[in-house]
């Protein structure tokens, strides 16, 4: 085995403790995510379009009386990292709402659960303007506000249902209604936890704003967690643009010389210095394993 | 149709994969940051450093590397 890793310096015995310290993490507690919002906001079509999974779509009657917790294997579908795979959790509760019966057992096992995830994902419908029972549960889980996100899923249905197939993007007049409607949610979910709140508007369909929306996830996890989950992302960032435009655009991209674009030429020079690096680095890792 | 394509609308993708590019970036410093904190608290900070070192360049590509590690895991 060699005793060097390249410029790195990280040695075999350093390598490994590395390995066995992320492994035991993983072990101890595995990434885990949970779903909250009604019936059909698209929580499943949404974990599958950023992690390229297969969790299971609901079927046409919501049927998740418990909290469900799923492993759910992921297979990286790109780069170096093409083929490999690994798990993570979700944990799916059930449907706010479905039967007021229901509501106290539910509040109880929200609050039982609750505590395992690192982050949770609160979905909306951008067209579902009743969110009074989602202020309910919300006002009953105080505990939890600093781990939930918002994401307003569904914005492509927003009137006047003109997305711009083109371009893959809304169209101006439904962005200035997704404005109205992100800043009219932001202001009643605000005033039931009494400060800020992160709501971002995608669409898991059209794989609109994903971006902002795994970001967000990132940042809402304990910050020595959110490494995991970053390393779990397996969307590109650009996955949105149409295929049959992608080359235009990123041609334009490359010719345009404003100053945001010239420092992101210098990140890009910066990423294939170390892209190669980087397989000199995989090379070694790999070939040491090996021996 | 490729050649319908207006100069506005090139130029709310271009607006949108910049905003885009911008939140990955983001999102992996913020991570980076969160690995720095996770290694030292256990105990590796020597290992955390050397990282550091090694990828204050291509913050992406420690995602890359990330992913080896929790793929092979």
């Amino acid at each position: 085995m060699n005793e060097k890793m390249t410029n790195s310096q990280l040695t075999a015995e350093e390598m490994k403790d590395l390995q066995n310290a992320i492994t035991t993490e993983l072990e101890r507690k595995p990434p885990t995510i949970a779903l909250i919002g009604v019936s059909g906001v698209g929580k499943s079509s949404t974990i599958n379009t950023l992690f390229k999974t297969n969790f299971a779509t609901s079927d046409t009657v919501a049927c998740t009386k418990e909290f469900q917790s799923k492993d759910v294997l992921l297979k990286f579908t790109e780069g170096q990292t093409k083929d490999l795979s690994t798990k993570f959790r979700v944990i799916d509760a059930p449907g706010l709402g479905e039967d007021i019966t229901h509501d106290p057992d539910y509040l109880s096992m929200y609050r039982n659960h609750l505590p395992q995830c690192d982050v949770i994902l609160w979905i909306l419908a951008a067209k579902n303007r009743a969110v009074a029972l989602d202020q309910t549960y919300l006002k009953e889980l105080k505990q939890f506000h600093k781990k939930i996100i918002f994401g307003l899923n569904q914005v492509d249905l927003i009137e006047p249902m003109n997305w711009n197939s083109k371009i893959n993007l809304p169209s101006e007049e439904q962005i200035e209604n997704m404005n109205i409607i992100v800043k009219d949610r932001r202001q009643k979910f605000q005033d039931i936890i009494g400060d800020d709140i992160k709501l971002i508007p995608y669409s898991a369909k059209m794989r609109y704003n994903l971006q902002e929306l795994f970001t967000s996830i990132i940042i809402s996890c304990p910050s020595e967690r959110a490494w995991i989950f970053q390393s779990l992302k397996n969307f590109r960032y650009d996955d949105f643009i149409p295929a049959k435009i992608h080359n235009i655009i990123m041609d334009r991209k490359e010719n345009l010389s404003s100053p945001s674009i010239k420092s992101n030429n210098s990140f890009i020079s910066n990423l294939k210095t170390s892209i190669k690096n980087f397989k000199i680095f995989l090379n070694n890792l790999f070939s040491s394993n090996k021996q | 149709m490729v050649e319908e394509l207006t100069g506005q609308e090139i130029g709310r993708v271009l607006d949108e994969l910049e905003k885009a590019d911008e939140y990955a970036q983001k999102g992996a410093l913020f991570s980076f940051d969160g690995l720095i904190t996770f290694l030292s608290g256990i105990g590796l900070a020597a290992i955390a450093e050397k990282l550091k070192e090694y990828f204050k360049d291509g913050i992406v590509i420690l995602i890359e590397f990330l992913k080896v590690i929790v793929g092979v895991a």
